[in-house]
């Protein structure tokens, strides 16, 4: 695997399971806990998108291609 | 739908020139554009002679991609569907994600090729000109649409300024905010709209963060505003559920996919100086969702808790005024916030329609123009020619907006930007998988992207008690644009795959593409 490769397999699944985390598609319909004030989910929901923020940075300054990757 | 002051926050004199001495910084900052002008070429004023560094494309990038609906209809929208809007958050995210498929590839063939418009690329890359002239059209046509909401969005941001009736002050918000953007935009090109977006871009921010802190110091605790939608409003605080949850992945797709290829957008990927300005740009722009997006979700949901009964009977862009108003209050204090958020708001419009305007120009002048009609045209006569044709567009789509107004078509923003990213998000495989597989080919991406929309389109006609797979479509809570995509990456790759002959034009092309 190329190290600065941006279209490994790798980075996809880690998107993806960010995103499974990120969107509240696994919570009770009913679920009340509060969470620093907030609904527990909201609170999980945007700490997962805090992620991919990073995640997305960090792919960006470290893993971007050069020409001979590319080639 | 109202103006931002529609119900009676009319400013005085002090308010009036602070905004007035604002938007004439900008025609300032255009004459500044103006003598920055290195040459009397396309590449210079259509991407700033492709120079602009790290803090300039940043903060061009959020000024362009977050618009007066990112704070007006964000808002709105949370203060209907509540914490659920928190979807804004992460498909603001997917943009930056979307960019990583194609953009480090595109700078580099940009420099390399030295591109203009994103119809640049694809004639690089596919060397078909149905694709192209295709592809053109469907940018114009998407950014026409949103060139026109943002037409409106001025000249409701004016409406119930002044003691003139909304409709006059509405037709003058939109003549006088929209001269100036064409003033300064022809003054200056690229570069005087992305200095202008530094100054707008950092007011929008400004505006944000003072919207951050009025959320929880005039509102209480967050788990005040919780405990309250709780009680009252449940379904704003529970995880959301069905068509909800569907309308988030939806939005994340749609949107995500879509907005990354707004032409204005790759047009600032050609526009940086290195990649690192790119990258560190990029970067940068991964975290504004977390500054803006979040921030309008709060003050919606705010709003919503504390503030429900007004916004009984009004329309996803009253939350807002809501909001304000409640910010006035009587103290000077908080007059003086209302007009900085208000500057902010029309900072984030007018810097959002200035790059889709200079996009237009540059499409309809190198790509129609220069590309169809005559190719051999000099590059000084096609700058004097895109000029031209911006002022014509903004007197056309002006009058459009003033003509829609007055005729009583009241669409809220967010309805005004349905239909461009059904549009936008067919050019994806072009683009994001074109970059890449050197085997695809330009007619069966053609012959895709018109499948593609053909398909998206006709669902606006199609009812919900449609029968069939049209109906399943259209009620299964995603939007038709990405069934649309999905026929389209069909259509592309298997044409791509089972076509034996790879013409050696397009194999050339493809040499670093």
């Amino acid at each position: 695997m190329n190290k600065s490769s941006y279209l490994s397999p790798w980075i996809w699944l880690v998107y993806f399971i960010l995103f499974a985390g990120a969107i509240p598609w696994y919570w009770n319909a009913e679920d009340m806990v509060l969470w620093f004030g907030f609904p527990r989910w909201v609170v999980v929901s945007v700490a997962g998108s805090a992620v991919i923020s990073c995640f997305t940075a960090w792919l960006l300054m470290t893993r971007w291609p050069t020409e001979e990757d590319e080639e | 739908m109202n103006g931002i002051f529609s119900d009676g926050l009319p400013f005085g004199g002090g308010a009036l020139a602070f905004i007035l001495l604002y938007l004439l910084s900008l025609i300032g900052v255009g004459i500044l554009g103006r003598r920055a002008s290195k040459e009397n070429s396309m590449r210079d004023f259509y991407l700033g002679g492709q120079g602009v560094g790290f803090l300039i494309l940043w903060l061009t990038l959020f000024a362009t991609q977050y618009s007066g609906n990112t704070i007006i209809g964000f808002t709105g929208k949370a203060s209907q569907i509540g914490f659920a809007w928190i979807t804004s958050v992460q498909f603001m995210t997917m943009i930056v994600v979307g960019y990583l498929l194609f953009a480090p590839k595109l700078h580099r063939l940009s420099r390399k090729y030295s591109f203009i418009t994103p119809t640049d690329f694809l004639t690089h890359r596919f060397n078909n000109r149905p694709l192209s002239v295709l592809a053109t059209v469907v940018m114009v046509a998407a950014l026409g649409n949103f060139f026109l909401a943002q037409l409106t969005a001025m000249g409701r941001a004016v409406e119930g300024l002044t003691s003139v009736d909304p409709e006059t002050a509405f037709m003058w918000g939109v003549i006088l905010l929209a001269g100036i953007m064409l003033v300064y935009e022809t003054l200056g090109g690229f570069r005087a709209v992305a200095w202008t977006d530094v100054i707008q871009g950092g007011i929008l921010a400004i505006g944000f963060a003072i919207l951050l802190v009025l959320v929880f110091t005039r509102f209480g605790s967050p788990e005040e505003t919780t405990r309250k939608l709780l009680e009252n409003s449940p379904e704003l605080a529970l995880p959301p559920k069905g068509a909800l949850l569907k309308g988030w992945i939806n939005y994340i797709f749609l949107l995500g996919i879509g907005a990354a290829l707004y032409p204005q957008a790759i047009q600032r990927i050609y526009a940086a100086k290195s990649e690192r300005a790119l990258r560190r740009g990029l970067a940068a722009m991964s975290f504004m969702p977390l500054c803006s997006a979040l921030v309008a979700t709060l003050v919606g949901v705010t709003v919503a808790a504390h503030l429900p009964g007004e916004l009984v009977g009004g329309s996803s862009d009253t939350a807002l005024t809501v909001m304000l108003r409640q910010i006035q209050g009587g103290s000077v204090f908080g007059y003086c916030l209302v007009v900085v958020i208000f500057s902010a708001i029309l900072g984030a419009i007018m810097s959002t329609g200035d790059s889709a305007l200079l996009s237009i120009s540059s499409m309809l002048t190198k790509d129609i123009y220069a590309g169809l009609i005559r190719p051999g045209a000099s590059e000084a006569s096609l700058t004097r020619l895109g000029k031209t044709i911006s002022a014509v567009l903004v007197i056309v789509l002006a009058w459009l907006a003033i003509y829609l107004n007055g005729f009583g078509e009241k669409i809220t923003l967010v309805q005004l930007l349905g239909m461009k990213f059904e549009m936008l998000i067919q050019l994806a495989p072009a683009f994001m998988i074109g970059i890449h597989w050197k085997r695809m080919q330009g007619w069966p991406v053609f012959a895709g992207v018109t499948v593609g929309l053909i398909f998206s389109l006709s669902f606006f006609w199609i009812g919900r008690d449609a029968g069939g797979i049209a109906g399943w479509v259209k009620n299964s809570g995603f939007s038709p644009g990405l069934f649309g995509l999905v026929l389209n990456i069909a259509i592309a790759v298997s044409g791509s795959l089972i076509s034996r002959k790879i013409p050696v034009t397009a194999m050339k092309h493809s040499e670093g593409g």
